[in-house]
């Protein structure tokens, strides 16, 4: 976390980088390494650590109101909005919970252990935790729990995260064992634990959140109103005494994200959630307010559909990859608040180290590797994204780097629902994606030839059978070897250009305390406390 | 006047059919999978599926048409996909709201334009007519959007004054509820006021000019006399025309207000519903909101009747 009193910042346009303006490039990189040094005092740093004035004792009292986007449903089974799993999350506890560092915090289960094959995974559950209708956690309210996610007749999201668990494969030890039996073994299954969708509730949950909203966690919900928000009161039996520190907490929810931040500039709300670089533009001199960043796995996919012309041919997808100038687009799209990444999904904040040289732009090569490939004069091709963060400008961008190769890039930005009724089928399409806790979990969802979201249409055997053995690896050293391999094979056929990670920043005035970011976005108020 | 009523009110309701089933038939061709938009884009498609059997929308426009309206007549509107609750006490509450916000606008625009275009045309070409119609055209060009960021970091953030989220806490008194919504109106009061006051001010310059205003001077009525039972209720006509069709508008058409002050209305609720393709919020709030607009131009039609007879009594007055 750091406070930004030099408010100045690299101006960054897209017409400065163009292909031809490589002076402006040159200004921008300098004027990006001074004031982005001096901003944010952290580039290369892995994880920001809290100011000074966060380790001061936590104060018990005072309420808190806190913007977040849109929800929709807050049912835990179904939901998947930003704001809806920020309203859950106060309520309802997972098992683990993943620190912005990825280290895995004991919540609702205290210990865990793998089967020597890696396949069954045994939790030990906390004991005297209560519901807030005062019955006790017991290993019946976890196993109907991941029960009820994964039935399929519950058309739930965490189903498709973890396709490895069956109704059948959980099952209770005693009052507070749970035993998870995998149909293969997945060497991180605790991270898979902590999917938004797998918050604990009592066995008899009837899917009625919004009436009976009924959880473990540190606030308990008194109110919430479609696309308004939810009002909390502090749980005064929670299990981790003295927290929660807060008494009240209110969670408004914004259709979009102007409104928050001025919200946040007039005090009606103290935290902002989550917001965009572009977003936090307008308070990054601000002093009465804090930037807290968290590094994520979040990036842009730019898929190609390898079982189509003209990407069928690995050269053609190399060329598209080389014509990217990544350290230029992280400092023009995103001001310097995001990692160059290297065309494979194993971002630098997952334990597993990967080596793997990393590909610097070359048009010239571009050019040849397309000669070679049947097209010297290079082609015209749709490229479909939707209006969504700088998913637009990233488009754009493409267009003008792939032009001095000869690609004519024509652009297809569509509604996010549009996109994302085809976005698996369109030839050359460009599309965000979220963190995961753990790298496995984007390589088999996106890579994987039997995966339903491989919008490249790639299968590639090798890899697969690195992947399976990624998954099931339950040691980081081992693991990080296979990653370096995967990430070699993704880098050298380029199913999709990756061309950063992004970061995540959540705002919040300068006397709240104990605010941490999160790498997917979570919201986590329990440390949480005001400075009077 | 009675047969008059009762025509005007049977139209209302022979709109309302026939907007339902034109809402009905354009929620089909809108884009966007409803299961696919509930469980968004990291569900399995086997769950999306299984979501949209499980809602119905897979089935035929016809079959879903004739189901909802058996519904409505029963009182029931049916349920939001996206907030998985029932639409009509949602869309009750926020039209409810929208009301205040659309009334509480034109109560304040109203006097105030149509007062300023009396004034400004009473001494037309004068400095103050001059500078209300440029500066009044200037403001009302500014998108909402423009004009309301700009009342907010005035009023709300430097000055401090004001409140700048127009949804005031429960259980206040009307007071602080005022104080909410001095933002909102006035950036509505902006954006409308040079289009009634034009308005105004063009017919009230036609009302003086015309052959009965010189006749009831002439004949030595004194000016107020005049102002009142001739040009004002001949000049008003057109106005009261304008802001019977601004109603709908004011009621349903607020996104951006609603959105920037967060003041959830119907306005936001209608675009969030059409979206998501939540298809039983989106008629829900399609339907109250083509009730609004249909009272709205009963109300405007019944007042122009009461000022000018020739409407009320048809053909017979020629």
């Amino acid at each position: 976390m750091v406070k930004r009193t030099d408010g100045s910042f690299p101006a960054t346009t897209l017409p400065g980088l163009t292909a031809a303006g490589s002076t402006r490039r040159q200004f921008l990189a300098g004027a990006s390494s001074l004031a982005l040094g001096a901003a944010l005092g952290l580039a290369g740093t892995a994880a920001w650590t809290l100011p000074a004035s966060a380790q001061g004792t936590p104060r018990r009292g005072g309420s808190l109101k806190i913007a977040v986007p849109a929800a929709t449903s807050i049912d835990p089974v179904r939901l998947n909005s930003s704001g809806g799993i920020a309203i859950v999350q106060q309520v309802a506890e997972y098992l683990v919970y993943a620190e912005p560092d990825l280290t895995l915090r004991p919540v609702l289960a205290t210990s865990w252990e793998p089967s020597e094959d890696g396949k069954v995974w045994t939790f030990a559950l906390r004991q005297g935790v209560k519901f807030h209708d005062g019955r006790p956690l017991t290993a019946d309210d976890v196993v109907a729990t991941f029960q009820r996610l994964v039935d399929p007749a519950n058309a739930s999201p965490a189903a498709g995260a973890m396709p490895f668990l069956k109704k059948e494969g959980v099952a209770k030890v005693d009052d507070h064992t749970v035993r998870f039996t995998l149909d293969r073994p997945i060497g991180t299954f605790p991270y898979f634990t902590h999917t938004y969708n797998c918050v604990i509730l009592p066995a008899d949950y009837a899917g009625n959140f919004a009436e009976k909203p009924i959880g473990t966690g540190p606030f308990k919900l008194v109110s919430y109103r479609p696309q308004e928000g939810a009002k909390f009161e502090r749980n005064a039996d929670y299990w981790d005494q003295p927290k929660p520190y807060l008494d009240r907490l209110e969670i408004q929810t914004f259709e979009s994200p102007q409104p928050m931040v001025l919200a946040l500039q007039s005090g009606d709300v103290q935290v902002v959630q989550q917001l965009s670089y572009i977003d936090a533009q307008g308070i990054r001199s601000d002093n009465n307010i804090t930037l807290i960043q968290a590094d994520a796995a979040d990036h842009r996919q730019l898929c190609m559909r390898t079982d189509m012309k003209p990407f069928d041919d690995k050269r053609v997808r190399q060329a598209v990859a080389l014509c990217f100038d990544r350290p230029a687009m992280v400092r023009g799209l995103l001001g310097g608040l995001a990692d160059v990444a290297n065309d494979h999904p194993i971002a630098p904040i997952y334990p597993e180290q990967i080596e793997l040289a990393q590909r610097q732009a070359n048009v010239a090569q571009a050019r040849q590797l397309l000669a070679d490939a049947g097209y010297p004069q290079g082609f015209p091709i749709d490229l479909y994204t939707h209006q969504y963060l700088e998913l637009p400008q990233f488009a754009a961008l493409a267009q003008q780097m792939l032009a001095p190769a000869g690609i004519k890039v024509n652009l297809k930005v569509e509604p996010t629902n549009l996109y994302y009724n085809h976005w698996t089928e369109v030839s050359f399409g460009l599309t965000d994606w979220t963190s995961r806790p753990v790298a496995a979990q984007i390589l088999a969802q996106s890579f994987r030839g039997s995966a339903e979201w491989n919008a490249a249409h790639w299968k590639n055997e090798a890899f697969d059978a690195l992947l399976a053995r990624f998954e099931a690896e339950p040691d980081v050293e081992r693991r990080g070897k296979l990653g370096s391999e995967m990430a070699a094979i993704l880098n050298d056929e380029v199913p999709a250009v990756i061309a950063y990670f992004n970061k995540n920043l959540r705002a919040a005035r300068t006397n709240v305390k104990g605010l941490t970011g999160s790498m997917s976005n979570y919201l986590d108020m329990t440390r949480t406390w005001l400075d009077a | 006047m009675l047969r008059f009523f009762g025509r005007r009110v049977l139209l209302v309701l022979v709109t309302l059919a026939v907007a339902s089933v034109l809402i009905f038939a354009i929620t089909n061709v809108l884009p966007g999978d409803v299961g696919r938009i509930i469980l968004g884009p990291f569900a399995p498609q086997d769950a999306v599926e299984r979501l949209n059997a499980e809602l119905g929308a897979d089935r035929p426009v016809a079959v879903r048409y004739a189901e909802w309206l058996a519904g409505v007549v029963r009182g029931d509107w049916g349920r939001s996909y996206a907030f998985d609750t029932a639409v009509f006490p949602l869309v009750a509450e926020r039209l409810g709201r929208s009301l205040l916000l659309a009334g509480s606008g034109l109560a304040v625009l109203v006097p105030l334009a149509v007062a300023a275009g009396v004034a400004a045309a009473r001494r037309e070409g004068g400095l103050f007519d001059r500078v209300l119609s440029v500066v009044g055209l200037a403001v009302g060009a500014l998108p909402e959007f423009v004009t309301g960021v700009f009342l907010i970091l005035v009023f709300g953030i430097w000055l401090g004054w004001l409140p700048i989220q127009a949804l005031p806490p429960e259980g206040t008194g009307p007071l602080t509820v005022a104080a909410h919504l001095v933002l909102p109106v006035g950036c509505l009061v902006l954006l409308l006021f040079a289009y009634l006051f034009r308005m105004t001010r063009a017919s009230m310059i036609e009302a003086l000019a015309s052959d009965y205003t010189r006749t009831a001077v002439l004949k030595g009525l004194p000016q107020r006399t005049v102002i009142r039972r001739h040009v004002l209720r001949n000049a008003l006509l057109p106005t009261i025309t304008v802001v019977g069709a601004q109603i709908g508008w004011l009621v349903g058409g607020l996104v951006v207000v609603e959105t920037l002050f967060k003041y959830p209305g119907i306005g936001s609720l209608i675009h969030f519903a059409a979206t998501n393709k939540d298809i039983p919020l989106l008629v829900g709030c399609s339907l109250a909101i083509t009730f609004v607009f249909a009272l709205g131009n009963l109300a405007a039609d019944l007042l122009y009747a009461a000022l000018n007879p020739r409407v009320r009594h048809g053909r017979n007055a020629h």
